[in-house]
């Protein structure tokens, strides 16, 4: 028999306790004092247009001499991998001794929307490895790319196998027509030169709703009451507020670039053809004969995992190694159990770079 | 398990309960109210309203930066309370029911099923005003509007007012009026503007059906999901489990939202949906770009048009720039400093006076040549070299082809017996 065993003084009670964690909330929220993102000390070591290379400050003495360049989705900003000293994938790495360079894309505007891929895999990408090369003396670098920049540091790898000792990717994207892609079956039909010729940069807000809209009620509703539940505990509050940072603090995409990625990716599926032309250039992903390390989340609703688990179907590599993170897109990066992974990459990288 | 719902919940429980409620919330807002003034008084409105009312007493008291942050968390505890309310005055009224011997499934069909119906068969307006009942359904839409509204070329959603549910009785008038206005021809002097008005028009009646239709898409998933919340409750029914708090409530209404919408988000029907409904937005928006930048044309001020090809332009540049410091960056510089080096060694070294008499001298040398007479032996020459050339043509035998196979020196064979001339000649 169903019961609902609510009685109504309990029901009031609720109430009462909702408005009195918000009255409180609103308190902790005035209290709370600018959000400070981004944990770990670094240096910008190159400029160029609204990019900046930063290099993390090492935190032990013995680092890797082969140092790792981080190339995140031009959807997110450089914190994303370095939200707070206890969710930061960048911290991990240098206290597992990695030397850690990141690329930060800057907020692209109207001035941005030519650039297109080959801009940014053969020109961007190209110049901060080439100065992380010429700083170290170093014919090769390591290369982590996270998501968009994974499928980035892919076609990279395939096009300048040359400059690239390890590869490692993270929840990327390869196959785009897997049957759980929902990204991919929504931009199917969509008119993306229409959109580009009408909008130019593709706003943050279209992205944002795009991304909200795969799980909506969770994201846009439950996630906020949930919040209510912890207002009256600063730390925790802030950690809220980060992540909500973290989520809409989104660049508008650079029009041409855009156009190229959906069409050529989500819609036709050319990387996994051997089929996407870069600039002059076709991405052969059998030319990534480098290591590679894919990790890829379980509960990923972003990017399946068969998306990102196809790579070992096309790359080039002998020596390939897949790992399953358990958790999502996001958790990947600044979870309890992230942080927990680190230290096998490390040790991946520590085994491949000498 | 223990029962402690004794009391009808429809009955004066509910109104001393929200008695109890008022009270707390009074005591909230006499607080915060003593920090502002001009605050109404709490009435006998619903939880949504109550809500409302407080935050509007509370505002003042709150730092401005955190108020969208706020209203956010408010909105959702409204569609949480408002939502819980509508299923909770159900659930209870159901366990009325169990309690009296009847059916209790049946009873909860039937007003899921009643639910249902109102959502597929009320009116637009009715529809929506059903939407907001449950609150959430609102969100991907609202969050759409917003979405689009951020990329109009005019702030603000400027079709809202002319959308079909808020048009309501009249809009099925207002689409014959369009479709007349559409199907006249334009002459003369106005006839591109006339067309062009049309054609926009036309595109935004376009956007309405499309947005239109994807809201209908998201009552096919209100009821699918009313459905799977039917199947939840059974289901713990069934096990004989309770519902205890109103958040298990909302949580499992979120869970069976969330379960339809993934199903129905995957269907070939929605992808349709959702591609007409950017597609029609973005050819709405374009037109508007155009006549704009016709406008902006006859004020003799920058267009979007001009703009992109200067920006264009700019990116090209850039490009080359970076290519021509790139090949500098490869120069090595080391190399040309030390051939630069040693070309002033030499120069340093050289006699300076002895390379200007040598100068001289030959300067004095050509002023005596008689060009006139030079260019006439050069001519000369030339009809020499001519006749020359000519006669060796003649005397030369024919090429013998190096160990030709035999079909090609039958071929070379017939070339020699074509061309007598030839053939007289090797023969001297």
């Amino acid at each position: 028999m169903l019961q609902f065993q609510i009685r109504p003084d309990e029901l009031a009670q609720e109430i009462q306790s909702f408005t009195g964690k918000l009255a409180h909330g609103l308190e902790t929220l005035t209290e709370i004092g600018e959000l400070d993102v981004g944990a770990s000390e670094r240096e910008v070591v190159y400029r160029e247009d609204k990019l900046a290379l930063y290099r993390f400050k090492p935190l032990v003495e013995q680092v890797n001499p082969v140092p790792l360049l981080i190339v995140y989705a031009l959807v997110n900003r450089p914190y994303m991998a370095d939200l707070q000293a206890d969710r930061s994938i960048v911290r991990r790495l240098l206290e597992g001794g990695q030397d850690v360079y990141l690329i930060d894309w800057g907020y692209p505007d109207g001035s941005d929307k030519y650039l297109t891929l080959d801009d940014y895999i053969n020109g961007y990408i190209d110049r901060c490895v080439d100065a992380i090369r010429h700083r170290h003396g170093l014919d090769k670098i390591n290369l982590l790319g996270i998501c968009q920049g994974g499928t980035f540091s892919l076609c990279y790898s395939a096009l300048h196998p040359d400059k690239v000792k390890n590869l490692i990717t993270t929840v990327t994207p390869v196959d785009f027509h897997t049957p759980r892609d929902l990204l991919s079956h929504w931009v199917r039909r969509v008119n993306v030169d229409q959109v580009v010729d009408t909008v130019g940069n593709i706003p943050s807000e279209l992205l944002n709703w795009t991304f909200l809209a795969l799980k909506p009620f969770r994201l846009m509703g439950q996630k906020y009451l949930d919040m209510v539940d912890i207002l009256d505990d600063p730390e925790q509050a802030k950690n809220f507020l980060r992540m909500e940072k973290w989520i809409f603090d989104s660049p508008d995409q650079a029009g041409e670039a855009f156009r190229q990625f959906i069409k050529d990716f989500y819609q036709r599926n050319l990387l996994i053809k051997g089929e996407v032309r870069i600039g002059e250039q076709t991405v052969n992903l059998k030319d990534i004969t480098m290591p590679v390390l894919n990790i890829y989340a379980a509960a990923d609703h972003l990017v399946p995992p068969d998306s990102s688990k196809a790579l070992e179907q096309y790359v080039g590599s002998d020596d390939y190694t897949v790992m399953e993170f358990p958790g999502g897109h996001i958790g990947i990066y600044v979870s309890g159990k992230a942080q927990k992974m680190v230290p096998s990459i490390c040790q991946w990288l520590e085994q491949r770079s000498h | 398990m223990a029962e402690k719902n004794e009391r009808s919940f429809l009955g004066g429980d509910w109104l001393d309960a929200q008695q109890k409620y008022w009270q707390a919330w009074s005591e909230l807002y006499q607080k915060s109210a003593a920090e502002s003034s001009g605050a109404s008084t709490p009435g006998t409105q619903s939880i949504g309203d109550a809500l409302e009312l407080w935050w509007k007493a509370v505002t003042p008291a709150a730092a401005s930066r955190t108020q969208p942050f706020m209203e956010k968390l408010l909105g959702q505890g409204k569609s949480y309370f408002q939502a819980t309310d509508q299923f909770s005055t159900l659930l209870s009224a159901l366990t009325d029911v169990s309690k009296s011997g009847e059916d209790w499934q049946h009873a909860l069909n039937a007003r899921f099923n009643e639910l249902k119906s109102r959502l597929e068969h009320a009116s637009s307006e009715a529809q929506e005003s059903l939407h907001r009942m449950f609150g959430f359904w609102e969100l991907p839409l609202d969050t759409w509007r917003r979405t689009a509204s951020s990329m109009s070329v005019m702030p603000g959603d400027l079709l809202s007012p002319l959308k079909p549910e808020a048009m309501g009785p009249v809009a099925g008038d207002l689409r014959k009026t369009v479709d007349k206005f559409l199907s006249v021809p334009g002459v003369g002097y106005t006839r591109e503007s006339q067309e062009q008005a049309q054609e926009g028009v036309r595109l935004w009646s376009e956007y309405q059906s499309a947005l239109q239709e994807y809201n209908s898409a998201f009552t096919h998933v209100a009821v699918e999901a009313l459905e799977r919340l039917r199947n939840k409750l059974v289901a713990m029914g069934e096990k004989d489990e309770a519902i205890t708090s109103l958040r298990e409530l909302y949580d499992l209404w979120v869970e069976a939202a969330e379960e339809a919408y993934a199903e129905y988000v995957f269907t070939e029907e929605y992808s349709d949906a959702y591609a007409r409904l950017v597609n029609a937005l973005m050819a709405v928006k374009h037109h508007g770009q155009r006549v704009i930048d016709e406008a902006l044309g006859a004020l003799n001020m920058p267009t979007r048009g001009e703009l992109d090809s200067v920006q264009r332009r700019n990116q090209e540049l850039r490009r080359e720039v970076k290519a021509i410091k790139h090949q500098l960056d490869d120069v090595d510089l080391g190399v040309i400093n030390e051939r630069v080096v040693a070309l002033s060694s030499e120069l340093e070294g050289a006699d300076l006076n002895d390379l200007r008499v040598r100068l001289k001298n030959l300067q004095g040398e050509l002023e005596k040549i008689d060009a006139v007479r030079l260019d006439r032996d050069l001519a000369t020459l030339r009809e020499e070299l001519g006749r020359l050339l000519a006669a060796k043509q003649d005397a030369e035998p024919a090429p013998q082809p190096e160990r030709a196979p035999a079909k090609a020196a039958t071929t070379k064979r017939s070339a020699t017996r074509r061309s007598p001339r030839r053939a007289a000649s090797a023969g001297k």
